[in-house]
């Protein structure tokens, strides 16, 4: 049975899976967003001698529409500078974006492929505190129908519990792990593998990209594009005077986003401490795509030192391994945990002895 | 002055009174509403909001985490059938022509996968 992990976010789809080769793992990422091209700039039949990933669909008219995928949507966006529709909005699935469902499970399809009997392991967000999302058992419902239409038995983990199973293994599975993604940022609080404490607050990359596009006056697109090149949060004065501009408004909104997911974060563990005793000391991991930039970490850890006191003893903050693959990998090995444990259970209940119930003696 | 203006106060009210049918029957009856009553009409919205908000709740819990709520308050785990059969929409792929573009292989060492597995198991 091909098992599969896949980190379903609002900015990026990453998928990965293990090799029948030993010992190795196939690691699969597309940006989560589209672009409608009009068939009047590019024609259905050029499509198929290029290299760009796309769909074409027929509208409700029987018309052609065209949309560029993934990467190459990103790419597109930025070089005519338009704006890129996302069939993901705050960690679930857009309710404005009509063909949602359709791109995505095609995006899906191009990182997992279809089988027979497969079993998918999806990242869900926790419900938010501090804004109404669309439901997710909503969008659980859907993403089990998108991975039932490839062939693939699924089940949702919370996107925080993921990273806890990759990232803990030296503390035993017990942790606070921070996704920060791009609609959300996740909250799990783990105690040997199991989830204690889940939330998200509806800040994240996405808050960010906005507010400094508004800011600073350009497109969204172009913000994401030089918050995810190289932008150093300790040192924002590189490069021309506009993109100078971008870089300082990047790390103020950076800065503002960690000061409020750790207020949240700071509420959340002090409303719980009467039913929570953890004596051990515990790490925080932080990880998800908005933690990719350089010294993310250490103004978490500056935001952290000045906030209020938390009610739990910490023993470090740390990144990731890699923030933007810890999701899937977490997911994984969720999914081949859940696999062994059925078998081992299926092969227990073979070797158990069969009792036959023996008719009284007359 | 005050007497002659409390004295057309008064016979303006009279003359509406009579005038409105509703007022026309208190006035025959008791001349006013009974403190009796006023708390009658709002014991009656106030069950009524009540009855409103619990069907909210209801509606918000079963939109939202497939728990269902009872009268009784009363928060019930296991997730109702009512709630598992709301309409989902089904993905249709057939019909969308995608391109063959070939993906980029990222192939990793996943030793690190089978040593989490191995602890995982351990866990007591």
């Amino acid at each position: 049975m091909k098992t599969v992990g896949v980190d379903i976010g609002t900015m990026n789809i990453v998928s990965c899976y293990m090799l029948e080769e030993n010992d190795k793992m196939q690691i699969d990422k597309m940006r989560n967003m589209f672009l409608p091209v009009s068939t009047d700039i590019l024609q259905t039949n050029e499509l198929t001698d290029t290299q760009i990933d796309y769909v074409i669909q027929k509208d409700d008219d029987g018309n052609d529409q065209v949309f560029i995928i993934g990467d190459d949507a990103f790419k597109f966006a930025q070089i005519f500078g338009s704006e890129i529709k996302r069939p993901m909005n705050k960690g679930v699935i857009s309710v404005g974006e009509i063909d949602a469902i359709d791109v995505l499970t095609v995006m899906i399809k191009r990182l997992i492929g279809q089988t027979k009997d497969g079993c998918a392991i999806y990242s869900v967000p926790a419900s938010a505190i501090d804004i109404e999302i669309p439901p997710v058992l909503y969008h659980e419902k859907v993403f089990n129908k998108v991975f039932k239409t490839l062939g693939f038995q699924s089940k949702p983990i919370n996107e925080a519990l993921a990273i806890i199973y990759a990232e803990c293994r030296s503390s035993n599975f017990t942790g606070i792990s921070l996704s920060f993604g791009a609609g959300l940022t996740n909250v799990c609080c783990a105690y040997k593998g199991q989830q204690i404490i889940t939330f998200s607050v509806s800040r994240g990359g996405d808050w960010i990209d906005q507010n400094v596009a508004s800011s600073v006056g350009v497109v969204e697109s172009r913000v994401t594009n030089v918050k995810e090149r190289d932008l150093d949060l300790t040192n924002p004065k590189i490069g021309k005077k506009k993109e100078k501009r971008v870089r300082e408004a990047l790390v103020f909104y950076y800065e503002d986003l960690i000061e409020y997911v750790l207020k949240h974060f700071v509420q959340q563990f002090n409303k719980a401490t009467d039913s929570l005793n953890i004596d051990d000391e515990i790490p925080i991991i932080v990880s998800g795509g908005t933690s990719k930039p350089k010294n993310f970490v250490e103004l978490f850890r500056k935001v952290f030192n000045e906030g209020k006191e938390f009610p739990y003893d910490i023993s470090e903050i740390r990144q990731a391994e890699n923030p933007l693959l810890s999701v899937s990998k977490g997911c994984l090995i969720y999914g081949l945990w859940n696999n062994t444990k059925e078998k081992k259970l299926n092969s227990q209940k073979k070797d158990a002895p069969k009792t036959k119930s023996k008719e009284p003696e007359k | 002055m005050h007497i002659i203006l409390i004295l057309i106060f008064g016979v303006s009210m009279f003359f509406l009174g009579r005038r409105n049918p509703l007022m026309r029957q208190s006035f025959k009856k008791s001349n006013s509403v009974s403190h009796q009553d006023v708390m009658n009409i709002i014991k009656t919205f106030n069950n009524k909001l009540d009855q409103l908000n619990t069907t909210l709740l209801e509606v918000r819990n079963l939109l939202d985490n497939g728990i269902s709520y009872n009268s009784n308050n009363q928060q019930e785990k296991t997730p109702t059938t009512k709630n598992q059969n709301f309409y989902v929409p089904e993905p249709d792929i057939r019909s969308i022509k995608s391109s063959n573009k070939e993906r980029e292989k990222n192939i990793v060492d996943s030793t690190g996968v089978s040593d989490t597995l191995d602890s995982l198991n351990d866990i007591k």
